[in-house]
């Protein structure tokens, strides 16, 4: 290991760019996936690989490979192919202070899954499997899928940072297709993701069972009619939604050379009431992808994106601060070392307000209560999710079940139109994951309390 | 190969994917080159039958011999079969295959200073028409190597050459942001075209000067082909022989039956010499084809892979691919049925045509959040990203805040205006003509 550092460091120092990163990444993964009743996928994988990203003459060059020979000449590979692309740059780039890290950390977990033998792993999830293909005739297939994966990282760059970190990643998804008839197909699915050990998939029977209970109900449920509603979304759409339509947003790399955009999202900007707050909290240990330090060797740090309904802040990466002569907030990420880093968000929630759910009930003539998300797109001011399930609301009571339920908008007259903040925030980490850029699944979490919503386009027939 | 009889030491049968690949990716945001890139890949994944159980795993390399950890690599399948299914199906036997052109020279020597020049090009075209657009293009060649072989004496290589092209543009007028996004793809430089790419993006930016609102109801819509993706998306589930092995396929048990409109055709093809899904076998060594999924509406066949074909006591169809989505890395996955290059023949109408047509709706050219709604029902609910409002057969200008809805079965079987004759590549692996069809709900802000 020594060995391996002292390499390092002097690839570093021997490279010919102005700076220079490297990071090296080894992941071993196991994944169990039923499909109906049968085993579809048990399957080891184990991945190791490196990226060199050199700023040179102000432009980057970046190399990844697998093979972890000869680093230097894979430094001269990014510095030259570096230096083609500062060519054609006009403007150089440059990137912000950033503090030197040296650190070790090292995994933990409740229940450490390299010690939990194949054969009870592969009983528990084909288990949950049965739950949900016997719990009634409509279920016609599902799916159990478990994810398991330890990744350790090496990072090192030419200002003296050296980190290594580890960080495991369980996730569980469980889906099922209810069926009646031809064309009346339903899903239902949930999902649970924690940077820990095997306990995170412990004792999901009940999931199980929810899940393949949804799928039955939504055969009988009708599809909601289009138009516009008062709606009241559960922590976990609520969560989703604050990540697509406006975290995306709050991401400088989308505005730093966007002049247009930068007279938009300018900070003080009013977008909510004064009740809304909305953070991205860089580390919180023992969430999805949670570490201390980002791939570009910066300490996470903790974002208000909006603080008392105003515009507060942006996420970073060192070259998106030094364009706007911000801090980094430690928000470069990559998905692996096939990747640079880019911005990206991490823990991103609405802190609670004070509304009780019942008081968010209160005065909703008609309205949609939409739940958990299957799905959502942004494109800047546009954003769209759908609901994995929903219920009326009629005369502030909740009502009948509804699907289909497609919500969409533009994220500066809705999150206007949030009157009110529950009082109950949860934040989710899922078995999916954040895509931009090409780079898919991150793991990230997202939050939120029940919030209400007036006025929200809902698509249907 | 060496791994392979590793394999066979330990197992009754064997199988090797290896995959060899460099990639050259360039990266413009704003009109500015962000970072030029080369992408080095090499993977292997083993997959086996032991005492009758399959057994998956799969590694990066070094790219040297390395015995220890291809020896490794057989220990993890092997402890992977232990609990594994039984093999529904046996790896197949070397079979007659003519091979196709995937690998293109004039490709292989491109370089990054040309893909710049290339992405550059672009940029400046669409500054001249709009200094202010923000233009963000990406550009990637790569050539890869792949290999497979079987106990069954199954032992296949190709060189396959590609190049991608993604351009989003956006346009702010005050409040107002209009953006869009293009692709083209191919294994050979000639098949993909910048010029093209600019033009679609020209158009699409005239027809938005003015934006305009639409109300409610039923309506006319004319899917461009970029925007057919909507319609096909949902079918695209549909023939998916594994959704009609999980059951929730609303086509199961439909075979030879009329199920669309006479006029709609489509097949699904792998051997479109220049395609971006083009390769003369699977990723599980079965020769690629052409197989008629439509024809004039009648359901002919479903999509299978080695697995799913055995499942269904039908033959694989030469579609199993490894997770295409995720690039060169996608090795790792286990090979599942998916499309190779999916094509729907063009009608008699011209896209003008067609537009002449409708009286009173919209154009659609894409939405957010494809496959939203329920595809396995047919169901798709969207917001429109890129939409015009239709009147008396003219674009009158572009819509937002729009969701459209309806059920891709009974619009093509019930609504179906007209095909375009002029069917186009939309991102190098499908060939959609404009669509027309009657009945969709739009729900819009006028």
């Amino acid at each position: 290991m020594q060995k391996l550092k002292s390499e390092i460091e002097r690839v570093l120092k021997g490279s010919p760019g102005d700076y220079t990163e490297l990071r090296l990444e080894e992941e071993q993964a196991l994944k169990i996936e039923y499909k109906k009743e049968s085993l579809e996928d048990l399957s080891f994988s184990e991945d190791r690989g490196g990226i060199v990203r050199t700023l040179i003459d102000g432009g980057w060059g970046i190399t990844t490979f697998n093979s972890l020979k000869e680093l230097e000449s894979k430094v001269e590979q990014a510095a030259e192919i570096g230096r083609t692309a500062a060519g054609a740059r006009e403007e150089k780039i440059s990137l912000a202070d950033a503090e030197q890290a040296r650190d070790e950390v090292d995994v933990t977990m409740d229940e450490d899954f390299r010690t939990v033998d194949l054969q009870e792993k592969k009983e528990l999830i084909e288990s949950y499997n049965e739950e949900m293909l016997h719990f009634d005739d409509q279920v016609e297939s599902t799916v159990s899928r478990y994810q398991e994966s330890l990744r350790s990282l090496t990072y090192a760059n030419s200002e003296g940072s050296y980190l290594k970190q580890e960080i495991p990643d369980v996730t569980l998804m469980l889906a099922a297709v209810a069926r009646a008839g031809e064309r009346n197909i339903q899903r239902a699915h949930d999902s649970v993701g924690e940077g820990g050990g095997f306990e995170v998939v412990r004792g999901k029977k009940g999931m199980a069972r929810e899940v393949a209970e949804r799928a039955v109900n939504l055969l009988s449920a009708e599809p909601v009619e289009g138009g516009k509603y008062t709606v009241i979304l559960d922590p976990k759409l609520a969560g989703v939604f604050i990540h697509e339509a406006f975290g995306h947003l709050c991401e400088a790399d989308h505005i730093y050379e966007n002049d247009k955009l930068k007279e938009m999202m300018y900070l003080g900007r009013e977008f909510g009431n004064p009740d809304l707050n909305v953070v991205d909290d860089g580390y919180i240990p023992g969430y999805r992808g949670n570490l201390p330090y980002d791939d570009e060797g910066v300490k996470r740090a903790k974002t208000y994106l909006i603080r008392e309904g105003k515009l507060s802040g942006f996420l970073h990466s060192r070259e998106t601060a030094a364009k706007m002569e911000a801090e980094p907030t430690g928000n470069a990420r990559a998905i692996s070392y096939r990747h640079e880093p880019i911005v990206r968000m991490t823990n991103t929630y609405i802190e609670s307000g004070e509304a009780s759910f019942e008081s968010l009930l209160e005065g909703v003539d008609k309205g949609i209560y939409a739940c958990e998300a299957f799905g959502g797109q942004t494109q800047l001011e546009q954003f769209t999710f759908s609901a994995a399930f929903a219920y009326m609301i009629e005369d502030g009571e909740i009502g009948d079940m509804v699907r289909d339920v497609v919500l969409t908008g533009n994220i500066f007259q809705t999150l206007k139109n949030v009157d009110r903040i529950g009082d109950d925030l949860e934040i989710h980490g899922s078995a999916g994951g954040c895509g931009k850029g090409g780079q898919f699944p991150l793991p990230v979490t997202t939050g939120a309390p029940h919030v209400r919503i007036k006025n929200v386009t809902i698509g249907g027939e | 190969m060496k791994l392979l009889d590793f394999g066979l030491e330990e197992a009754e049968e064997a199988e090797v994917y290896q995959i060899k690949a460099q990639a050259t990716p360039v990266k413009f945001s704003s009109g500015e080159l962000d970072s030029a890139k080369s992408v080095e890949t090499r993977g292997q994944a083993l997959r086996l039958v032991s005492e009758g159980r399959l057994g998956y795993a799969t590694a990066t390399t070094d790219g040297d011999r390395e015995t220890e950890r291809d020896k490794e690599l057989v220990q993890k399948a092997l402890e992977a079969s232990r609990f594994g299914d039984r093999a529904p199906f046996q790896f197949p036997a070397p079979q007659a295959m003519e091979q196709i052109r995937t690998r293109d020279r004039e490709l292989v020597d491109l370089s990054p200073a040309e893909l710049i020049e290339m992405g550059e090009e672009l940029i400046g075209s669409l500054e001249e028409f709009d200094p202010d657009l923000q233009v963000d293009v990406n550009l990637s060649k790569s050539l890869s190597q792949v290999r497979i072989a079987n106990s069954n004496g199954l032992d296949l290589e190709e060189e396959r050459t590609s190049l991608g092209i993604t351009l989003s543009v956006q346009q702010v007028r005050g409040e107002d942001i209009f953006s869009f996004y293009l692709s083209s793809s191919g294994k050979e430089l000639d098949w993909v075209e910048p010029s093209a790419l600019l033009e679609q993006a020209l158009t699409r930016l005239r027809w938005a000067e003015k934006t305009t609102q639409v109300g409610r109801g039923p309506n006319s819509v004319l899917f461009t082909p970029q925007g057919s993706l909507v319609l096909l998306f949902p079918l695209l589930s549909g023939f998916n022989g594994k959704n009609v092995y999980l059951g929730s396929s609303p086509l199961e048990g439909r075979l030879n039956e009329q199920v669309l409109d006479s006029r709609f055709n489509l097949v699904d093809d792998g051997r479109v010499e220049g395609a971006g899904g083009s390769c003369s076998f699977d990723d599980e060594g079965i020769p690629t084809r052409r197989k008629e999924i439509f024809s004039a509406g009648v359901l002919k066949n479903f999509l299978y892979d080695l697995r799913t074909s055995a499942l269904c006591s039908a033959e694989p169809t030469g579609n199993g691919f490894k997770g295409g989505m995720l690039g060169d890395d996608g090795f790792r996955s286990l090979p599942s049925t998916g499309p190779s290059n999916l094509i729907i023949e063009g009608g008699e109408r011209s896209f003008e045509g067609l537009l002449a047509e409708i009286e009173s709706g919209i154009l659609v050219d894409g939405v957010l959040g494809l496959g939203q709604g329920n595809p396995s029902s047919g169901q798709f609910s969207n917001n429109v990203s890129v939409a015009y409002k239709v009147e008396n057969g003219e674009i009158v200008g572009r819509i937002k805040n729009t969701m459209i809805a309806g059920n891709v079965y009974e619009l093509l079987e019930d609504g179906l205006i007209g095909l375009g004759g002029e069917a186009e590549w939309v991102g190098g692996s499908l060939k959609v003509p404009p669509i027309a069809v009657d009945g969709v709900n739009v729900v819009g802000e006028g």
